[in-house]
């Protein structure tokens, strides 16, 4: 793995792989975020199939759990470069919101539909009307941030800023880090 | 959504195993300071926040399972069913939110066929509200068996020797 500016190389010594010294946390944060990243973008689906309710909420999840990484990793970055990254991280997260909450209330409501007394059917039949004119909002809204997010190329930066780390060297990695917490 | 509590004077050269261990004493102690929040039904913002702590601390020990271990693991347990239970609270409060809404829009429009709608949201909200109020007590008492069980003994355990917070730290 090359190493990029604001980063070094995991699990590496003197351009080998090689036994760990206790891991440092900006080592470990550079190949947990990278991690992160892929899967935010593994998640991401393309424009036209962002239909899918299961697809919207497994990005959501994913800009969460990198979220939580990279908000506790500001002080072990503090380039300008992570600050974009982490805003952009912040971003999907809030950008997928309001059609995941539209999702949700929808889930919710056709399945109260199903078992609802009679007395409820045309309540819940207003809600959902509703709420799909909201879904449909809130799809188009996302259709178009995903297509600048493309453009603004922020998987191609993060990519470069969070190279994967190697197989060999995540698994070096993380026995490093069980074998210091085994040991404390 | 509320900021999440600074972790304060965080070394990037420091072991990942002792960083990890201060973020997730911060993590804790802002899940802890909602302790007065879950039994309160009306505290319906709070709530929300609360169920956010609750995940951010579960987001922590899932990004360093080999420093949690088997203890993290059971806690992780413990935040997964917590923060369920406070999601299902949420849904309700805004379907609530959602119901009460249109109810209002219906009585400016006054349009016609909106009697029987108007009439059906009504029962709707009825049952709605009964859901969440049962739904809460179930979180309520939740909580209340984490925090008088060994849930913060096992988090000090996990954090080492750092100290869980009270209010955050800049």
């Amino acid at each position: 793995m090359q190493a990029s500016e604001g980063m070094r190389c995991v699990g590496k010594r003197d351009g080998r792989d090689a036994e760990l010294a206790p891991a440092g946390f900006d080592e470990a944060m550079q190949a947990l975020i990278a991690e992160r990243w892929r899967d935010v973008w593994k998640a991401m689906p393309d424009p036209a199939q962002l239909t899918d309710p299961e697809a919207i909420h497994a990005v959501r999840v994913a800009s969460r759990r990198l979220r939580a990484a990279m908000d506790v990793a500001t002080d072990a970055f503090p380039q300008r470069w992570y600050r974009r990254l982490h805003k952009e991280a912040k971003a999907i997260t809030g950008e997928f919101g309001d059609l995941r909450d539209a999702d949700v209330m929808l889930e919710t409501l056709r399945a109260e539909r199903e078992t609802a007394p009679e007395a409820e059917h045309a309540g819940l039949d207003d809600l959902i009307a509703q709420q799909e004119r909201v879904r449909a909002r809130a799809l188009a809204e996302v259709r178009r941030y995903v297509k600048r997010l493309r453009k603004r190329r922020v998987r191609q930066e993060a990519r470069r800023r969070f190279p994967r780390p190697s197989r060999s060297q995540r698994k070096a990695l993380r026995q490093a880090i069980a074998t210091e917490g085994a040991a404390q | 959504m509320t900021k999440p509590w600074p972790v304060p004077d965080i070394d990037p050269d420091a072991s990942v195993v002792t960083t990890a261990r201060a973020i997730l004493a911060v993590r804790a102690g802002e899940l802890f300071s909602y302790d007065a929040v879950f039994p309160d039904a009306k505290a319906v913002a709070a709530l929300h926040n609360a169920r956010i702590a609750a995940k951010r601390l579960r987001y922590t020990l899932e990004l360093f399972p080999e420093v949690f271990g088997e203890d993290g693991e059971a806690v992780l347990a413990d935040m997964k069913a917590l923060q369920e239970d406070l999601g299902i609270v949420h849904d309700r409060d805004v379907l609530i939110a959602s119901i009460e809404r249109r109810l209002g829009t219906l009585i400016d429009e006054h349009e016609a066929g909106t009697d029987a709608v108007r009439a059906s949201l009504e029962i709707v909200l009825a049952r709605v509200q009964k859901e969440r109020r049962t739904r809460h007590r179930a979180v309520a008492a939740q909580w209340k068996r984490l925090a008088g069980g060994d849930f913060r003994t096992r988090l000090e355990r996990l954090v080492g020797g750092h100290a869980i917070p009270t209010a955050p730290v800049e």
